[in-house]
């Protein structure tokens, strides 16, 4: 490689690339590869995916249990949308982050 | 995990290496990462077949380990490096813990490391064969750092992040790995010529009588 007409550098070449000429039949290698593949991959992508789902699930829930049938909930969109800062209003800011940056890092991990 | 559907294989035959990374990555797509076995499995195995010293089945084994590796991570894969030299630092990190178990296993044996045995010696016939001998006599780092160079074509950078060294030492062991293979096919050569002259003598030798 350093110098062009080496004899020794020639003849590792002219070796090199019979090596790499002669083809080494897959004879079933490939198949064997695939099925040792662990599978688990996809399923832990899947829960990753519905994480995200079950807790805005659980949260609705927890949210219309613990606010009278949810009328604290709409209470505190209507103060946001009118732009009123109530403590309604600040509770529904503090979970509107909560879930984007849960939401956020489990977009990171998947990516 | 089953194998790939012929029309659908047929279909993946024409992507770029890249392409079928990145169906790998987004959907885990075994039929595109079989496309890429397909397509390195023999580079692969032939490099590990010269570190292995000739040892085929151990090689084929490195070999099957290092793609259900890359299969593992190649979220990882940061498309910087070319797909087989990403493969070929991986072959060699497997390579390399399996030489460290069966060194620890020798040790727990109280046995001497017996000597590797050479590639076929029916495929080799003088300058090539001679090669090889003068290639056995290297050591590990000198011999990874002419197969990384020469075999797999990489250039001296790529090497160095095969074989996570640095570039100076894979510049080093090519040097060292030369002048000492210099040497021997030199002695071979004399051995050669030695014996050639001899087996003239004798000849003549025997003519006269």
């Amino acid at each position: 490689m350093n110098t062009p007409h080496e004899p020794l550098d020639d003849l590792l070449k002219s070796d090199a690339a019979s090596t790499r000429e002669c083809y080494i039949d897959d004879a079933g290698f490939t198949a064997r590869v695939i099925d040792a593949l662990p599978a688990g991959r996809r399923i832990s992508r899947n829960v990753r995916l519905g994480v995200p789902l079950l807790f805005t699930v659980v949260a609705s829930v927890v949210v219309i249990c613990c606010t009278a049938g949810g009328t604290l909930a709409i209470d505190a969109f209507m103060d946001l949308a009118t732009e009123t800062m109530t403590a309604n209003a600040v509770g529904m800011l503090l979970v509107i982050a909560v879930v984007i940056a849960v939401s956020v890092a489990n977009i990171n991990h998947d990516a | 995990m089953a194998i790939v559907a012929p029309e659908k294989s047929a279909t993946i035959a024409g992507f770029a290496d890249n392409d079928l990374i990145a169906r790998v990555m987004r959907n885990d797509d075994s039929n595109a990462f079989a496309e890429l076995v397909r397509r390195h499995q023999s580079t692969l195995r032939a490099s590990l077949r010269k570190m292995t010293r000739g040892h085929f089945e151990l090689a084929d084994d490195i070999a099957q380990e290092t793609f259900i590796l890359a299969w593992k991570n190649i979220r990882h894969f940061r498309f910087e490096a070319k797909f087989s030299t990403w493969l070929y630092r991986i072959a060699f990190n497997a390579w390399q813990s399996e030489m460290r178990k069966k060194h620890e296993l020798l040790m727990d044996d109280d046995k001497m490391p017996e000597p590797e045995p050479l590639e076929s010696e029916a495929v080799h016939t003088g300058m090539r064969r001679d090669l090889a001998r003068a290639m056995a006599g290297l050591t590990d780092g000198e011999q990874n750092a002419i197969l990384q160079c020469y075999y797999n074509d990489l250039s001296h950078d790529e090497a160095a992040y095969v074989l996570g060294i640095p570039l100076g030492t894979v510049k080093t062991n090519i040097l060292k790995a030369k002048e000492k293979m210099r040497a021997k096919l030199a002695a071979y050569a004399t051995e050669t010529t030695g014996t050639t002259e001899a087996g003239e003598a004798n000849r003549r030798k025997g003519t006269a009588a």
